[in-house]
């Protein structure tokens, strides 16, 4: 949070969580109107305040780049289209597989997985097996599902699927409750690397 | 900690600073200077951090020297422009959600603050703040009219478009470093950030997105972006 000109502490500065109420335009008119008094008389708290809009214009920027990989839901897909991201789609159903591959311009390389979900369940998502080369990191856990069409829609970077080697990807999405683990679906991934559009 | 006993908050100062010229002087029931938290869900009034004695200060030493003139007057004009700036910048981002129109709000408020120091039309020195707050609020109306109309052109150049610099002269966030923080929040956590941030969502929206309350939206956020700063701040 270290900005140019180091402000005076601030002896009563305002939560984390206010601040960004107050980013997100969620207070009351008069709690809004009371923060931005203080925020103007406050140059602590303005500091504290201007690094997270520092955030938030970093991460639009990576977001919108590609570099994040993420859960989508609609409202985030159709912003990421809105801003002319550049997605390919790829879509599988529980038990079975596709070919997948990353074209050139591709920013996202966007996967459905479709399966049969249930309300109120903790969905984790699990690479099962990955081409070489590529470090699909740790198990997604509690991501975002879309239960009524039955769908967990997620991205990875163009830039890191496109020099992947031919080979297979499985994923699973796994349910998690009191009582264990179940297998929700498993899903393949056939990946060849990218030979040109198609005639 | 909030003062014990410390009254609700009722409301902020609200009076345009062309009204307080018009009558001379501003409204006498608007609060005092900017002070707020919660405490037990009631937001409170705070003692922020520089007192009103320095600004009012500082706007007797502009009152009393010549416009842009060396020495004590000049350089508490500088001193006004560091000190306030920042938190001009900030109201507009937040407001307008556009760093060049920020940016030009910086630039128009100072002005207008400027003028009316070296013309004797802050009657109250003291609510310096105040005065340039409602400067802000006044001169925002008519940026976001503006942006609006330049976001609309905006819209269809915006990948040809360097990014903005988080602020000038000011420090930056480290792009590689932010990468790898949001790779390593849980994927609940990154999809609030990602809905907060990217797709300008607020924790209605957000919950109605992810079936869950508003009240649980804000608890993630609040962890997820705990985290990062933790992550971006602290020791690599």
């Amino acid at each position: 949070m270290s900005a140019g000109r180091a402000a005076r502490a601030c002896p009563a500065s305002l939560p984390l969580a206010t601040l960004v109420e107050h980013w997100a335009g969620e207070l009351a008119p008069a709690d809004e109107a009371a923060v931005e008094e203080h925020l103007m008389a406050c140059g602590a708290c303005a500091e504290r305040a201007a690094w997270l809009g520092r955030l938030a214009a970093a991460t639009r920027e990576l977001i919108a780049r590609g570099r994040v990989p993420l859960v989508l839901t609609p409202a985030l897909l159709a912003r990421l289209e809105r801003d002319g991201v550049r997605i390919r789609r790829h879509a599988v159903e529980a038990g079975g597989q596709t070919r997948c591959t990353a074209g050139p311009e591709d920013d996202l390389i966007a996967v459905t997985l479709r399966a049969p979900l249930r309300a109120g369940e903790r969905v984790d998502l699990v690479y099962l097996e990955a081409p070489a080369g590529l470090d699909l990191g740790a198990r997604w856990a509690d991501v975002p599902v879309d239960v009524a069409r039955g769908e967990v829609v997620f991205v990875e970077r163009g830039d890191a699927i496109r020099p992947l080697p031919a080979g297979r990807a499985r994923l699973a999405l796994l349910g998690v409750g009191p009582a264990g683990e179940r297998t929700i679906g498993e899903f393949t991934l056939l990946h060849t690397p990218w030979a040109g559009a198609a005639p | 900690m909030c003062r014990p006993g410390a009254a609700r908050y009722a409301g902020g100062y609200t009076g345009a600073p062309r009204g307080q010229l018009r009558n001379g002087r501003p409204a006498r029931d608007t609060p005092g200077r900017g002070e707020a938290c919660y405490r037990d869900g009631v937001l409170e009034r705070r003692e922020p951090a520089e007192s009103a004695a320095d600004d009012a200060e500082l706007a007797r030493r502009i009152a009393a020297g010549r416009p842009g003139e060396a020495g004590a007057a000049g350089e508490a004009e500088a001193e006004l422009a560091r000190r306030f700036a920042p938190r001009i910048r900030l109201f507009g981002l937040r407001r307008l959600r556009d760093p060049a129109a920020a940016q030009d709000l910086v630039q128009e408020v100072l002005v207008t603050t400027l003028e009316a120091l070296r013309a004797g039309r802050v009657h109250e020195p003291e609510r310096l703040a105040s005065f340039i707050l409602g400067t802000c609020r006044m001169t925002v109306a008519n940026q976001r009219r503006a942006a609006q109309r330049q976001a609309r052109l905006l819209a269809q150049f915006a990948r040809d478009l360097e990014p903005e610099p988080d602020r000038p002269g000011g420090a930056t966030l480290d792009r590689d470093r932010l990468a790898d923080c949001l790779a390593e929040l849980p994927a609940r956590d990154r999809t609030v950030v990602a809905l907060t941030f990217y797709a300008e969502s607020g924790a209605e929206a957000i919950a109605a997105e992810l079936e869950t309350s508003a009240g649980h939206v804000r608890v993630l956020r609040h962890r997820a972006l705990a985290r990062l700063h933790d992550c971006l701040e602290g020791p690599r």
